[in-house]
């Protein structure tokens, strides 16, 4: 199981999210821009590392079943994005690190839980 | 049963809401969770290519034992070359909407790839009728 601090601090997010809203599971993640991509490809699960910031990503999000939504680049979600992922109970936080950045520290992380298939935990 | 969504042309703020709705009903349905995931990749992009490209259109999701079938009635521009417009990475939509991340020109391969079953037929400067098929 991954702990969600570990996450926040290693990618140094600002949750956009009220306080008491549960935080699902982690059980991988995804990196992409492209809407129709992450749809196809993403997992029930995963987090999602993005520059998008409208608020259909919440609408795409939410289809795959996403565990939370990382927007980079210091990019803050607008209010009406928030607003959305609040009724849909969508985690949603921002951070100054880019797509990369977030990306590689997400991946030591999930990779010594054992969840990048093929890398072993540890 | 049927469910049948108005779509209109250029309303980001509630594109995918029809996807989302086909979505709840075919879990509560108890459609297994694989034949879901491709049916809301249909509903999807079908809704979205509606909303890039489209004044206005229909969705509507027809769900038997057997089969989901979703149908995406536009008026609209047409497209004047569907095998064109099924290679992936080909894409019409302007700058403006590619920065939001959609019109990557992956949406009609997606719906190929999720598909079981796929029709489209076009007149350019008339609509579209795009009718998709998943079977259960």
């Amino acid at each position: 199981m991954i702990d969600w601090q570990e996450i926040v601090a290693a990618l140094e997010l600002t949750p956009h999210h009220p306080k008491d809203l549960p935080l699902p599971p982690v059980r991988g993640a995804y990196c992409g821009d492209m809407m129709s991509d992450v749809l196809a490809h993403a997992r029930r699960g995963d987090l999602w590392i993005t520059i998008q910031r409208h608020r259909n990503v919440v609408a795409v999000a939410t289809l795959v079943g996403i565990s939370g939504v990382v927007v980079t680049g210091g990019r803050v979600p607008p209010e009406d994005t928030v607003a959305l992922a609040e009724k849909e109970k969508l985690p949603i936080f921002s951070t100054p690190l880019d797509n990369f950045q977030a990306a590689g520290r997400l991946y030591r992380i999930l990779a010594k839980a054992g969840l990048v298939p093929g890398i072993q935990g540890g | 049963m049927q469910l049948r969504f108005e779509v209109q042309g250029m309303d980001f703020s509630r594109a995918g809401q029809a996807a989302a709705k086909i979505k709840k009903v075919l879990q509560q349905v108890g459609v297994e969770p694989g034949i879901v995931r491709r049916a809301i990749i249909v509903a999807y992009e079908a809704e979205l290519n509606i909303v890039i490209h489209a004044y206005h259109g229909t969705l509507t999701a027809s769900i038997t034992p057997r089969k989901i079938e979703i149908v995406a009635e536009d008026e609209g521009p047409g497209i004047p070359d569907i095998s064109l417009a099924m290679q992936e990475g080909y894409s019409t939509a302007p700058p403006h909407i590619r920065e939001m991340g959609f019109g990557a020109g992956m949406g009609l391969p997606n719906i190929k790839k999720s598909a079981d079953d796929l029709d489209i037929q076009s007149e350019v400067n008339k609509g579209t009728r795009l009718r998709a098929a998943i079977f259960i």
